[in-house]
């Protein structure tokens, strides 16, 4: 494979595996510190994507060595990898619409909060 | 079905959810405005724009030639004149950087919004276990 096309899909790989860790940290803690529901959701289509989005990336690899680039199987692997990729692409869909109704429902203290109390005063 | 169909229902799906997505970041910002949160919203307009320019290139109101194939020497000597406009070139670059940018900001955003929410909740947690004042005489 060329450099640039390497270089292209490390960078890429990378940028992608830190964008889904960062989306199933912050759903993961929002569900901790929150509870709602919809931040799970979110976590729970977001891992369905990565899932989808990984067997893309195998059948790719499987297409690749042991098919060659012509042949009947080779149609029915892409039909399988478009499919693949509409899945993939509804978990993210999915995945988006609970991080929309969790950073609705997500709070934040207000500033009076963080205020440290007075001190008590000593008891006699 | 046709794998053309099957693929313009992928960028579409993809798109609309980085929509959604996007909406949800612009919520987040208005919530509370915090550096973690313009990093997500930051990320996300990035993504956004990468994929409306992905769903203009797959319905063909764009015309790509370009191929990052090209790119190997081998090619270029046998090419003479590139097949393709070097706005193109420019184009495709262009969405790769956005997009790698896009993932890593919104990514290290979310992980700092998690981080935060975490500190919060221990804050909460350890403001069950402070002594309260004293009422009886």
């Amino acid at each position: 494979m060329q450099k640039v096309m390497l270089l292209q899909l490390g960078t890429g790989g990378m940028a992608w595996l830190l964008f889904t860790a960062g989306l199933l940290w912050c759903g993961f803690s929002w569900w901790r510190a929150t509870r709602c529901r919809s931040a799970l959701a979110c976590v729970l289509a977001a891992i369905t994507s990565v899932v989808c989005g990984l067997l893309v990336i195998a059948l790719g690899l499987f297409q690749s060595y042991f098919f060659g680039t012509t042949g009947a199987d080779d149609k029915l692997l892409e039909q399988i990898a478009l499919v693949l990729l509409v899945l993939a692409g509804a978990g993210w869909a999915a995945s988006s619409l609970c991080f929309l109704v969790a950073a609705g429902r997500s709070t934040y203290p207000r500033p009076e909060e963080f205020q440290t109390q007075p001190p008590h005063p000593p008891q006699e | 079905m046709e794998g053309e169909v099957w693929s313009q229902y992928a960028i579409f799906t993809w798109l609309s959810a980085y929509v959604v997505f996007f909406i949800g970041a612009c919520i987040l910002l208005r919530k509370k405005a915090t550096v973690p949160r313009g990093l997500v919203f930051i990320g996300t307009l990035f993504l956004l724009l990468v994929n409306l320019v992905m769903f203009a290139v797959y319905t063909d109101w764009v015309t790509m030639d370009y191929n990052p194939v090209f790119e190997d020497p081998a090619w270029r000597s046998y090419m003479g004149d590139p097949p393709y406009p070097e706005w193109q070139r420019l184009l495709y670059w262009g969405t790769v950087l956005l997009d790698v940018l896009g993932k890593v900001l919104a990514g290290a955003g979310m992980i700092a919004e998690g981080r935060q929410q975490i500190a919060i909740l221990r804050y909460r947690q350890m403001q069950l276990f402070q002594p309260q004042p004293s009422t009886g005489g």
